[in-house]
């Protein structure tokens, strides 16, 4: 071991060895100030996410988008500024959807924030929306309603009753009746879709940051309709929505300037370090103590 | 457990159950959330007192989660699945054919006999069919167009820098500059990839050598994805403590 790093006393060893409580102490006091006093950073929309927004408002009035959410709070930092915007857009247009979910949570999670949103666009349940649920088994699921939606879903999710007991599955039969499906998530679901859906059907996917880079490839390829980057998706959404007169500012916008703030920490975390082991290592080279 | 951390144990205990009396006491509303945010509150800060070390508090709440999901996850498979596929068909409808389906899936318990487990593979093997059966359609549906799209003209057939209307029959330079990238970093990765001979020869050294520091500037960009999705969730949890739970910011 070299001279530099045995003296630990030294500025540019402590600087390599900050205790990492410290580090979270600083991040949570940069990432609180911006949560605090909010402010608005600039952002160019992703033509992924532009692509997602026109597929959606391009919906014919007889059909439908079927929105997966197969997600829970865990991620509600990504997943739920993207639905949230999402739904923004499809209330305001009176376009009509059906939910489902891969997942027990994630069939609430949708369910709560639908919920919230509903009343503020006179959206009724059965009328504009309904809820299929939870969905145990998603290839069976999927191909199930390319046939048929009654024999795959016996009852819905929140009023327990047939499907033909809501007004807005009278003219809803199969997958040819629906536009797109659109399945937000924080795991590699969308792949379910773009194997077993009727050929045809669009498919958008609202990924975890985590996940988009390996739903690049299909949107390349054009088996993604459009695709929405984790929180920056969500307010590229965000600003589409305003762009267009179809929603407002939420949660995509409010988080971007801390987690703007928490990169800048990183970057500079990470440019210390290696600026005090460079030093650290020439000195030792030059016979110092690092120090 | 070492002294410190009993006492780290008895006195987070005892803050966080009058904690819980007084929040029921003061949030608890009729079709009010507040009482829920209470508690959101109190388990984010326990479940993050592991930033400052491992301790009984964390726990605690750590086992709470796991007993309320598992316990949510059972009472949803019962009421979305059991019911309404299986129960309500077989004994309400007269649907009796799919009673089969009840003894064959508790099959699967006897992975827990030893003398009996052989059992257990019955219902496996009948997934395992339908999974195999699925399989083509999967693979062919998610990676015929990749291949198909990885052919790729990497001549512009419109001199400009960049096209506003891009088209299938139209390719700009900065198009054709996109696809030769695309094209040169396919090729190196999969030479990185083949493993039937030796890379002795000099083409195939460097264009896989090419193909790793490729790969390699993809992880990077994955990792990066990565951290986002993390501070994303920091964030989040951030602005539920100091918006949603303490109110500290006015209305924006």
């Amino acid at each position: 071991m070299d001279e530099a790093a045995d003296t630990k006393s030294g500025l540019l060893w402590k600087l390599q060895n900050i205790d990492r409580r410290i580090l979270y102490l600083v991040l949570l006091v940069v990432v609180a100030i911006p949560v605090l006093r909010p402010m608005n950073i600039t952002n160019a929309v992703d033509p992924m996410s532009e692509a997602l927004w026109k597929t959606i408002d391009a919906t014919p009035a007889d059909k439908i988008v079927l929105v997966s959410s197969t997600w829970s709070k865990a991620t509600r930092g990504e997943n739920g500024g993207q639905t949230r915007a999402l739904m923004e857009h499809l209330m305001n247009r009176r376009i009509r959807f059906a939910l489902s979910s891969f997942t027990a949570p994630g069939a609430q999670v949708i369910l709560d924030i639908v919920r919230d949103m509903a009343p503020r666009y006179n959206y009724q349940y059965g009328r504009d929306w309904v809820h299929l649920g939870f969905q145990a088994s998603p290839n069976n699921f999927v191909k199930g309603i390319n046939a048929d939606f009654r024999k795959t879903v016996r009852q819905d999710f929140v009023e327990k009753k047939p499907l033909d007991a809501f007004p807005m599955m009278a003219r809803v039969k199969s997958i040819d009746d629906v536009h797109m499906v659109v399945e937000i998530s924080a795991s590699a679901v969308h792949n379910i879709w773009m194997q077993f859906i009727k050929p045809g059907v669009r498919v958008g996917f609202c990924p975890t940051s985590v996940m988009a880079p390996e739903s690049l490839p299909y949107y390349s390829s054009r088996q993604l309709a459009g695709v929405l980057w984790g929180a920056k998706g969500a307010y590229d959404y965000e600003q589409l929505n305003v762009r267009n007169g179809t929603g407002r500012y939420g949660m995509g916008r409010e988080y971007m300037a801390p987690l703007s703030a928490a990169f800048a920490l990183v970057i500079v975390s990470i440019t210390i370090g290696n600026v005090a082991m460079f030093l650290g290592r020439k000195q030792t080279r030059r016979g110092g103590s690092g120090s | 457990m070492n002294r410190q951390d009993r006492i780290f144990g008895i006195v987070g205990l005892a803050l966080a159950v009058p904690l819980a009396i007084v929040g029921y006491i003061v949030f608890q509303k009729p079709g009010s959330t507040a009482f829920n945010a209470f508690l959101g509150g109190i388990a984010t800060l326990a479940l993050y007192s592991l930033l400052y070390r491992e301790n009984p508090i964390y726990r605690l709440f750590e086992h709470v989660y796991l007993g309320l999901a598992a316990g949510y996850v059972s009472m949803m498979a019962i009421t979305s699945v059991v019911r309404p596929k299986w129960y309500e068909p077989v004994f309400e409808k007269g649907q009796w054919l799919w009673l089969w389906a009840l003894p064959l899936a508790l099959l699967a318990y006897f992975v827990f006999s030893k003398r009996h487990g052989w059992l257990s593979r019955i219902p496996l093997v009948i997934l395992a069919g339908f999974a195999a059966g699925q399989a083509f359609q999967a693979f062919a549906n998610l990676y015929f167009p990749q291949i198909r799209d990885s052919f790729r003209p990497v001549w512009p057939t419109t001199w400009r820098l960049d096209n506003p209307n891009p088209s299938p029959d139209s390719l700009s330079i900065s198009g054709a500059l996109n696809n030769i990238l695309f094209v040169v970093t396919l090729i190196s990765v999969l030479a990185y990839f083949l493993f039937s001979f030796e890379h002795k020869k000099p083409v195939v050294r460097s264009t896989a050598q090419l193909g790793r520091w490729l790969i390699m500037i993809g992880f990077g960009a994955i990792f990066g994805s990565t951290i986002m999705t993390r501070f994303a969730l920091l964030v989040d949890r951030m602005s539920f403590l100091l918006v949603e739970w303490l109110h500290l910011r006015g209305p924006t």
